[in-house]
């Protein structure tokens, strides 16, 4: 938006974007099409197009002189007509929205990017996933996912629930990668006994390019959802910074790793379920532990309490902020360092702390406390260090686990909807519903 | 073709300069701008995909059919590749030198600054952004410089990311290197050039050229400037040609384009008198008349269940094998547009049939399609594409009947010879890099700019010439090439002759290079502070400077000094000289000539090869 000076001259003047103005400046005057200001620029600004496609800035000043010349034509996409086809040969696979651009349609005057989540939209984007399948499309919402909360969780399920009983053969949901894990590790929780896969998508690289992860990491995931055989909650993206295969990765054990590299999902203490090459169509399975697509009644078990914390454990952090915690959460997850361990300070070294008292508080307060490991990497010990043998002693929740502080975050909202007795709480979190404690790692 | 009257046949040429900038980073990461990297030490593979846009489908069916066969492979290099080049990173903050430099380029060109420089994100499908589209600005407008009197129109100056250079290209497999990717480019573009000759046209790039040296930050050397021209004449169409790396080839190129333009108009004209305005006869799959055929490549097209065509044109007996510049037949040039589609090769009438053991077929052909002997045919191979290629073939020969001349775009060669390029499906679309903040040009850093401007290259040569008592023939090209800032410390520092120090960048170093393929990249100043200093405490010659040079590419761990000692070049004096020209002089039946090679070998480098004529000269005379 221009400075509100700016839009009232040109709401005087009848300019809006896209029209043909002339601006002079002294003896200097420039033609072109008005742009749209976006928001990372000076608001006293004026852009625009010139006829040689380039944009530029004009200072808005004392003196500076407006003029339309010709009024622009409105930008109508042309709609993209979406014929449904049903080949009684491919499997159906429904493709529902909860953001994230994978699929866009892009405006290029002003750069406006439109998300496109119709079927019409993405098969005129991706026609490649109609080799595949026959495909069912339509929007959930449309948020960044670092927007998201637990009900968003809630809501996904539940349409999940009504596309499998539609009889769909797959589920892909296309998703913004920052915290697509943390819903892949709620679904893996919330969906038990899925007959089919349920395959979360997203494209770390912006769709307005045609070099956007997007393509691959899609056709891909609708690829996998029709004809892979693994009935579980899983995540399709880049397997290498190549565009050869992406890796489907098992729901509770993928996490992003990097901030912006297409291969920023990794399979964190597990194998990916499978390598789907992308030229050749094909999958590769790598393991064989999963549950295989079946005739099963599928049971969504959504209960969430959303007020769980998920603390990063440092140096010098406060006993009083864990103890403050208890005015405002039901549960906490701590990620701890090394093999799960806090501060607690055995030698009662003069400038050193403990939050083991304000850890025992919370959970004598009822408020159950569950360690993961800040590493990422590597099964949690308590049994090695004194300060291990310590917390567990205090009853914290975890010894033995290879889980990652954002799928224990979601385990402990998930079971704390279910009950707030201590005891039932420590037997669920310990209890393995989805992979996400896995018994041995070989890596 | 008798000499061609530019201006009668309306000559218009428009130039796009593009200038790699020296800087110490790239134009958005801060990867070496050096590109000295031999060997990749990774090599990614992507794919490009097409994106819709508000035109739907007519669109992305073009990018389709362009992209699905086409796989890019990058080589990533040590220092000068980083996660931003690969797309695997948004681009970093714009560097302020880059800019502060084509700031000045533009201000030297007479440019008007925009207020705020915004960033733009240019469209690019051929795979040499991995990023599929170019980061480029404006940061000058409606410029202009003098040439002869004369205003030459600045229309642009922008500052942009050089592409990614081409490393190999077969049959779908793409591969570049991205080294170049993302080093700072400033592209000037001209106005239309009109009433200008070839050479005048060269000339003005030239004096462009000069003008971004004025910066002092501008690479030099193969590919660090490149141009591209538009060329067109009365009657004829706008054609792009890119990519002329070497200026000296610059009005060759424009030549060429004016005559092929001529010839086509030409060739028109003359059949149009003959009858001939356009072919309706359909290409006519002739398979059957080739199945015992001794031409192995027509044979390997139908054994592999492809499909052969042939065309036939009336009256074009003769055209095919006409030259429409030199270096290109209009067959030839049929044979080019052709491959865009895939196919490798045409075989005509107007070829050597010999050549491809067709003479047998072609009869058998000529006689089905009842053509006349003044009509031309034309075999098109097509293992795939069913007759598509032979109906786009015959199209564009009837645009040549219809219209002589069409827009498109052409690539050149190193010999100057152009040749049609595939038309990348759509313009190119410009849209914000929403990535970069705009950059507002407040007014003082303006001025302050302004104040600290370069010495216009003109006044720096002049300068030059006269401070050093250079000719021409010294002075221009040692302003050129990337010897010249040295040459001006070695003149601070040492007392020798100037036009011995400026042969030795300009001749010496050149001879070296072609001639006996030193490595003269090798030699560091360091070598050249030696060296001259020497020279100046006359501890060797300047006949000794080529053999030193030399030595010391191929030894660059040694000194002067020791070169010196190794190839025993301490000059010798007169005396010394003396004695051995008397004694060679001795041998009876010598001629003056055979007399100074004989000494010369003796004491090459070892003392001037005047001293020697004029003591041997002395010595006969007795």
């Amino acid at each position: 938006m221009y400075f509100p000076e700016i839009e009232s001259l040109l709401k005087s003047k009848k300019i809006s974007v896209g029209d043909r103005v002339r601006i002079t400046k002294g003896k200097l005057s420039y033609e072109g099409l008005l742009m749209p200001r976006i928001a990372l620029g000076d608001p006293a600004t004026l852009v625009i197009k010139l006829d040689n496609g380039y944009n530029i800035g004009i200072k808005f000043e004392k003196g500076i002189q407006l003029k339309l010349l010709k009024k622009g034509k409105p930008i109508k996409f042309k709609p993209a007509v979406y014929k449904p086809r049903k080949d009684e040969t491919k499997p159906t696979v429904s493709i529902l929205g909860c953001g994230g651009t994978i699929a866009s349609r892009v405006e290029y005057t002003t750069g406006a990017v439109f998300p496109a989540f119709s079927p019409g939209d993405l098969l005129l984007s991706f026609p490649e996933i109609e080799e595949t399948a026959n495909i069912k499309a339509r929007k959930l919402f449309d948020l960044f996912s670092e927007d998201m909360t637990p009900s968003h969780w809630q809501i996904i399920a539940r349409e999940v629930e009504k596309e499998v009983k539609a009889k769909t053969d797959g589920i892909v949901l296309m998703h913004g990668t920052d915290t697509l894990h943390y819903t892949s590790a709620a679904l893996s929780f919330m969906l038990q006994d899925l007959p089919v896969p349920v395959i979360l998508v997203g494209a770390q690289r912006s769709s307005d390019r045609g070099s956007s992860d997007n393509a691959m990491n899609l056709i891909c995931s609708v690829l996998a959802a029709g004809k892979a055989d693994i009935a579980e909650v899983s995540v399709c993206m880049h397997g290498s910074m190549s565009d050869d295969f992406c890796f489907l990765h098992q729901g509770t054990k993928v996490r992003k790793l990097h901030t912006s590299r297409r291969d920023a999902f990794q399979s964190v203490n597990a194998l990916p379920y499978a390598k789907i090459w992308y030229q050749e169509r094909k999958i590769e399975y790598l393991r064989n532990d999963y549950k295989k697509r079946g005739a099963r009644s599928l049971k969504v078990d959504d209960k969430i309490n959303p007020n769980v914390a998920l603390i990063q454990i440092y140096p010098g952090i406060k006993p009083e902020f864990i103890e403050s915690l208890s005015k405002y959460f039901e549960g906490v997850v701590l990620a701890g360092t090394g093999l799960g361990h806090v501060p607690v300070n055995p030698s009662q070294e003069k400038l050193a702390i403990s939050i083991l008292p304000a850890i025992k508080n919370l959970i004598n307060s009822g408020i159950p406390v569950v360690i993961a490991p800040q590493t990422i990497f590597g099964r949690l010990n308590l049994n090695v260090y004194s300060t291990g043998r310590l917390l567990d002693e205090a009853g914290v929740i975890g010894n033995g686990c290879d889980w990652l502080p954002e799928t224990a975050f979601v385990k402990l909202a998930w079971v704390l909807g279910h009950t707030k007795d201590m005891k039932k709480v420590k037997e669920m979190m310990l209890t393995n519903y989805a992979g996400e404690i896995s018994k041995r790692v070989e890596r | 073709m008798s000499e061609i009257n530019y201006k009668k046949i309306g000559l218009k040429a428009g130039l796009e300069i593009h200038q790699q900038l020296d800087t110490q980073e790239k134009l958005f990461c801060s990867c070496s701008t050096a590109m000295q990297e031999k060997e990749p030490i990774a090599v990614i593979m992507r794919k490009q995909h097409p994106v819709a846009s508000e035109l739907g489908e007519i669109d992305i069916a073009a990018q389709h059919e362009y992209l699905r066969d086409r796989t890019f492979y990058y080589q990533v290099f040590k220092n000068e590749t980083c996660l931003v080049e690969l797309d695997e990173e948004p681009p970093h903050e714009m560097n302020r030198e880059a800019l502060n430099l084509a700031l000045q380029i533009a201000l030297l060109l007479n440019c008007q600054i925009p207020d705020e420089i915004e960033v733009m994100r240019k469209t690019v499908i051929d795979g040499s952004n991995p990023s599929s589209f170019q980061r480029t600005m404006v940061v000058g407008l409606n410029g202009f410089f003098n040439y002869k009197g004369k205003k030459i129109e600045i229309k642009s100056v922008s500052l942009e990311e050089d592409a990614a250079a081409i490393v190999s290209e077969e049959k779908g497999k793409v591969t570049y290197r991205l080294n170049r990717l993302g080093v700072p480019l400033v592209e000037i573009s001209t106005g239309i050039l009109s009433n200008f000759t070839p050479e005048e046209i060269e000339d003005i790039a030239y004096q462009i050229g000069m003008i971004c040296r004025s910066t002092g930050k501008v690479k030099k050397g193969i590919g660090a400037i490149r141009q591209d021209l538009n060329v067109s004449i009365k009657g004829g169409e706008r054609s792009e040609i890119k990519g002329v790396q070497e200026l000296g080839l610059l009005s060759k190129v424009i030549e060429n384009e004016v005559k092929r333009q001529l010839s086509l108009i030409e060739i028109k004209a003359e059949l149009r008198k003959k009858g001939v305005k356009k072919i309706n006869f359909k290409p006519i799959e002739v398979n059957k008349f080739l199945q015992d055929s001794n031409c192995r490549i027509l044979r390997a097209v139908v054994e592999t269940g492809g499909k052969v065509f042939a065309l036939k044109l009336p009256c074009f007996a003769g055209y095919l094998k006409r030259e429409i510049f030199p270096g290109k037949t209009l067959g030839r040039e049929l044979a080019e547009f052709v491959q865009i589609f895939g196919v490798e090769e045409i075989i005509h009438s107007d070829e050597d049939l010999s050549k491809y053991k067709v003479e047998a077929d072609f009869k058998k052909i000529r006689e089905f399609l009842k053509a006349k002997d003044e009509d031309a045919i034309i075999l098109v191979g097509e293992p795939k594409t069913n007759g598509k290629v032979s109906e786009e073939l015959l199209k564009k020969i009837n645009r040549i009947l219809e219209v002589g001349v069409e827009k498109e775009t052409r690539s050149v060669d190193e010999q100057g010879i152009t040749r049609f390029t595939r038309p990348l499906p759509g313009a190119a679309r410009l849209y914000p890099e929403t990535d970069i903040k705009p950059v507002l040009i407040e007014r003082e850093f303006l001025e302050k700019i302004k104040k600290e401007l370069p010495e216009p290259w003109t006044k720096k040569y002049e300068r030059f010439k006269k401070k050093f008592g250079l000719s021409d023939e010294l002075a221009k090209p040692l302003l050129e090439s990337k010897y010249f800032e040295l040459f001006e410390k070695i003149m601070e520092k040492y007392k020798v002759s100037p036009a011995i120090v400026a042969n030795t960048f300009v001749n010496i170093l050149k001879d070296l290079q072609r001639r006996e393929k030193v490595d003269v990249d090798r030699i560091t100043e360091n070598h050249f502070s030696q060296l001259f200093d020497a020279l100046a405490k006359k501890e060797i010659v300047k006949e000794a400077i080529p053999e030193i040079l030399k030595y010391l590419a191929n030894y660059p761990g040694e000194t002067v000094q020791n070169v010196v000692k190794e190839l025993n070049l301490r000059p010798i004096s007169t005396a010394e000289l003396k004695k051995i020209a008397e004694e060679v002089i001795a041998q009876p039946g010598l001629t003056y000539e055979k007399a100074v090679g004989i000494v010369m070998s003796q004491v090459r480098g070892r003392i001037e090869a005047q001293t020697v004529m004029e003591v041997v000269k002395k010595l006969m005379k007795k």
